[in-house]
């Protein structure tokens, strides 16, 4: 079996990966420089310092037995210990040395193996469930075509500068375990009088803003497949959103263009492919049959234990007298001693005997029936957990806050607890059969929690006063042709109580299992209000004083704080916490409508503090009392124009608790929680504000003759969007520093923090802003040098 | 010169000063440092200015590192034990800024050498924990018209000045080193590590300002702080015109040792 082929120029482009880690290491490249090429070629930095993740393309989760052992050698090779499976089926060595990650990418090189498209704006490894070509349900198999088209799409160069990620799934039926319905691009297999062929879907994809995927084809023959690919591949390139990376996936581009303008593009594009001719992939079948050499046939030890691992891991395949037999991994860590014994036991079954599963586990697949006592035993061997109930594999978390940027919760180690508690907690857990829980750290679905029968977000949540993680609560997702439905928010659970509650549930399901064939199924019916009613007992929280561990998340030795993450590092979780004070700003309103004279004015400065409290979180501000909320409002709100200045008058009064000057000024109060409810509704999803009702020119008033002498031509412009704060101001004085007094720059800045900081910061130093003018999303400042 | 993307990067929250910008940055970028003394004082003084990007360090100090040592003389670290202080400073400068040129002189300064050493360099940090380094350090530098920044240290108390050529030197306030016994030396009194830092960071960025040009340096008055009470004041001092090296008629005309070493911290037990 080969999965896919290298492209030829992969040698050339290594070798400018080399050139520029050599250049950066002289300090003739800067970090960004070397950041842009090496994230595309699947190389990320970690958390600690000067250590970097690199992820291995594996087509359809397949690797031989050669190369698993080989990654392994690499990996132990440059110090590593273990090995990575991730939910789209790659494996990652982590902790790689800068020193090292070229070395380590030429060896994969050597055993056929590609990291480019490993991460960044490309063509991601496209994926289907490891059971493809064996699962008895199956239409046909579909393996041979992520392969190909792998093959295809490395080689061309507009796979790696794509607005934003590119993710294509394959399924071999309707039930979809490939999530076809759920990527950018999604193929499902169908047979039409005889023909093989696809069902196609595009834009869907989970993340902060997840959407099911959208109809494009009912079917189409099978040699469409790299023409569609290809078609969906020049539309994106061409309109998709280069500026905001949050809104730059294909379902954007959707939303954006609408379903009718999308498809003209998207067919003026197909149409022009088939006009011009295509090669069409070279989608060879995959054979699955046995071929044992050198091995004896051993009897299982235990006739109880194997019997029950047989119940929950094997299963037969379409191929008469093979088996697949899924390896439960944990949290998809696999140590590099584990690998290489592993593959030395599989060589002997031949080629395409491993494939990484979706759910972070391993896939071994055609075992002879007479080998079962083998596999039992050396699997007995190697993997102290191969035989938990099926739930213990079943549990999926991205990494979390502990080495996610964008990270609130410590996701795995919320996984970790959860998996220690259920395997103590004395459950039937073979009896609750087949449940996906999916844990993300964030809203962002690096944790597939839209996708999961019980779901769970990270968030953050507020106790008098004081901060603690939490988790919003989702069930009844549904992944199928036609019928795919995205989990549903349930409730929120504080993170210290995320293992009790799943206890709760699972419990609750098998008190009533005999009426459900399954937790899917309960949960569909009667299991959303069941949870609905768990999730209520969790809401009161013990105060700091009480029990300090629910202010403290799995595993932290520090109090749980914002404080490190500063504005434009915050994610969609803070989201949340912006909403409770809405929420409070829309209660009080409420009640001042109802309230006598006499109670109004203690409302009213309440209704001032939550509308000053609000929006704090965006900009990286946790105060710790009241007097720091108003002194933060006023400086990162007022002060910077965002809301007018005649509201500091209302905010002081609040602040001196000044009652009967907020009594004569009700109105101004609720215009200032107005304001707020505005500058929320035109925030991004990157914590960006729209100044309210900004005119399209601004100029500068030191001098009002200048108006009509616009036109200065420039000495310099420069494009500082994409550079962050204050990167882009140290930048902007750099230019300056080049120029003459009394010359001028133009700069370009992104929204947001970048316009609201700059031209102060650039006027403080005494030079004269001449004109700010906003363009699409994007700002334009141009400078006179002192 | 034209700063890099790296460099840029690198000094941003310097550039951003408006008294630094990127003026004040290649001055850094091109100034000479010399550190006398890797101790208490020498260690966060050498650790800032590598990290701020000054171009040559040079590091004089004939000692190895000692276990006692490392309560406060943060640039060597525990395994370091043994390493003589200049090596030992030099590889955690470059660690921090592999820009930096490091020379080492290891070595401990007389009169016979100081000279050579110091001529090359901007700006001179006094480290070192005796009477008569002080002294020899503030002479050859009145001498060469060298600026340094002079600072002491005992218990939890600390004075810092810095001469400039022109202005009032360490003799023009004490003449000649204190009897012997007069002052405790640190090993007999004493020395709270954190107040090494404080004022080791004070001759660093007393460096740095005189690198980048702006600001008033401790010119013609002493600093004097009482970190266990966390006072500071200042003592204000004029030229003193019968200072015996750079008033009206200077007794000293050329270098010479004085006593032995007041302190003796580093006498080996």
């Amino acid at each position: 079996m080969k999965a896919y082929s290298l492209p030829t120029n992969l040698g050339g482009e290594i070798n400018q990966l080399e050139e520029l880690i050599n250049k950066y290491k002289k300090g003739a490249a800067s970090a960004t420089e070397l950041k842009a090429h090496r994230v595309p070629f699947g190389v990320y930095e970690q958390r600690e310092h000067d250590t970097y993740m690199v992820r291995i393309r594996c087509a359809a989760g397949a690797v031989t037995p050669g190369q698993f052992e080989q990654i392994g050698m690499i990996a132990s090779k440059y110090g590593v210990s273990d090995l990575h499976i991730t939910s789209r089926q790659e494996l990652q060595i982590h902790y790689v040395k800068l020193d090292d990650i070229v070395s380590v990418i030429r060896e994969l090189k050597d055993i056929g193996l590609a990291t480019r498209g490993g991460g960044g704006n490309t063509v991601r490894n496209i994926t289907v469930e490891g059971d493809a070509g064996i699962d008895p349900q199956e239409e046909f198999d579909v393996s041979p075509y992520p392969f190909a088209l792998t093959t295809r799409l490395i080689a061309e160069s507009d796979s790696w500068n794509l607005p934003r990620k590119y993710k294509i799934a394959f399924s071999g039926s309707s039930e979809d375990k490939g999530y076809a319905t759920i990527a950018d691009l999604g193929f499902i297999a169908k047979i039409k009088n005889g023909v093989k062929g696809f069902k196609v879907y595009v834009a869907g994809g989970l993340g902060a803003k997840s959407a099911v995927g959208r109809l494009l084809f009912d079917f189409v023959e099978e040699k469409e497949v790299y023409p569609i690919a290809k078609a969906l591949k020049n539309v994106f390139f061409k309109y998709g959103n280069r500026k905001n990376k949050h809104a730059a996936r294909i379902r954007f581009l959707w939303d954006s263009l609408g379903e009718e303008e999308f498809k003209k593009k998207f067919f003026e594009e197909y149409t022009k492919i088939k006009q011009e001719g295509f090669q069409p992939l070279d989608a060879a079948v995959v054979e699955n049959n046995f071929s044992v050499s050198g091995l004896q046939e051993e009897e299982f030890r235990d006739a109880d234990n194997f019997s029950l691992w047989k119940a929950r891991f094997v299963k037969s395949q379409k191929q008469d007298g093979l088996y697949s037999v899924l390896v439960p991994i944990e949290l998809g860590f696999i140590s590099c001693q584990q690998t290489s014994k592993l593959a030395q036991f599989l060589k002997a079954f031949g080629d395409d005997v491993l494939r990484m599963a979706r759910g972070q586990n391993i896939l071994l697949r055609n075992m002879p029936m007479a080998y079962l006592g083998n596999v039992y035993n050396f699997l007995g061997g190697t993997f102290k957990n191969f035989n938990q109930p099926v739930i213990y594999g079943n549990i999926l978390s991205c990494a979390g806050a502990a080495t996610c940027q964008l990270g609130i919760c410590l996701s795995r180690q919320a996984a970790r607890a959860l998996i220690k508690d259920l395997l103590a907690s004395g459950l039937d857990l073979d009896k609750i059969g087949e449940v996906k829980i999916n844990i993300s750290g964030c809203p962002n679905s690096c944790g597939q929690h839209p996708a999961a029968d019980l779901g769970f977000s990270g968030k953050v949540l507020r106790k008098d006063g004081r901060l603690y993680p939490a988790y919003n609560v989702f069930a009844g997702a549904v992944v199928h042709d036609g019928r795919t439905k995205l989990a549903e928010q349930i409730g929120e659970v504080p993170a210290r109580d995320l293992p009790s509650l799943v206890k709760v549930i699972l419990g609750t399901y098998l008190s009533n299992a005999g009426k459900f064939k399954s937790f899917r199924e309960y949960i569909a019916k009667e299991g959303k209000e069941d949870l609905r009613q768990i999730c209520s007992r969790y809401k009161d929280i013990p105060g700091f004083g009480e029990d300090k561990n629910y202010y403290f998340d799995w595993d932290a030795d520090k109090v749980f704080s914002l404080a490190d993450r500063g504005a434009g590092e915050c994610s969609a979780g803070f989201f949340d916490l912006l909403e409770m004070d809405l929420n409070n700003i829309k209660a009080t309103t409420d009640k001042l409508s109802l309230a006598g004279k006499g109670g109004k004015q203690k409302l009213l400065s309440e209704l001032v503090f939550y509308s000053s409290r609000a929006l704090l979180i965006a900009k990286g501000v946790d105060p710790k009392n009241e007097e720091e909320v108003y002194e933060a409002f006023i400086k990162y709100f007022i002060e910077t124009g965002l809301v007018a200045q005649h509201f500091k008058g209302i905010v002081a009064a609040a602040q001196r608790k000044d009652y009967p000057v907020l009594g004569e000024n009700e109105s101004e109060a609720y215009d200032l929680a107005q304001a707020i409810q505005a500058l929320y509704d035109g925030m991004d999803n990157s914590f960006n504000f729209k100044a309210p009702a900004l005119p399209s020119v601004v100029r500068g008033g030191l001098n009002p003759s200048q108006d009509n002498q616009l036109e200065v031509k420039p000495a310099a412009v420069k494009d500082f969007r994409g550079v962050v704060c204050p990167l882009n101001f140290v930048k902007t004085k750099v230019e300056l520093a080049k120029l003459k007094s009394g010359e001028v720059l133009e700069i370009w800045l992104d929204d947001g923090a970048p316009i609201e900081n700059v031209p102060g910061s650039v006027k403080a130093e005494g030079h004269k802003i001449i004109a700010q003018k906003r363009s699409a999303d994007y700002w334009s400042v141009v400078i006179q040098k002192k | 010169m034209n700063l890099s993307e790296e460099q840029i990067e690198r000094y941003s929250r310097h550039i951003i000063l408006s008294e630094v910008g990127v003026e004040g940055q290649e001055r850094i970028l091109a100034g000479k440092a010399l550190i006398i003394g890797l101790g208490g004082l020498g260690s966060p003084a050498a650790l800032y200015l590598a990290a701020a990007g000054v171009r040559t360090i040079g590091l004089v100090d004939g000692d190895n590192v000692e276990l006692s040592n490392l309560q406060r003389q943060v640039i060597h670290f525990s395994p370091d034990v043994g390493k003589p202080k200049v090596i030992s400073a030099q590889e955690k400068i470059k660690a921090i800024n592999p820009d930096v040129k490091v020379s080492t002189y290891q070595e401990r300064v007389y009169a016979d050498n100081i000279r050579d050493i110091i001529k090359e360099y901007d700006f001179i940090i006094d480290g070192t924990d005796n009477f008569a380094a002080k002294f020899l350090i503030n002479d050859a530098c009145v001498l060469a018209a060298k600026p340094f920044s002079h600072g002491g240290i005992l218990r939890f108390d600390g004075q810092a000045m810095t001469y400039k050529p022109g202005e009032a030197c360490y003799r023009c306030v004490f003449t000649a080193p204190p009897p012997k016994g007069a002052v405790p030396t640190c090993s007999q009194a004493g020395i709270l590590g954190a107040v090494a830092g404080m004022l080791g960071t004070i001759q660093a960025a007393e460096c740095l300002r005189f690198l980048i040009g702006k600001g008033d340096l401790l010119v013609n008055r002493m600093l004097i702080f009482d970190a266990l009470r966390m006072k500071f004041r200042e003592v204000a001092f004029k030229r003193n015109p019968s200072c015996p090296i750079c008033g009206k008629n200077p007794s000293i005309k050329e270098l010479r040792d004085e006593e032995e070493p007041a302190c003796d911290l580093k006498k080996k037990a």
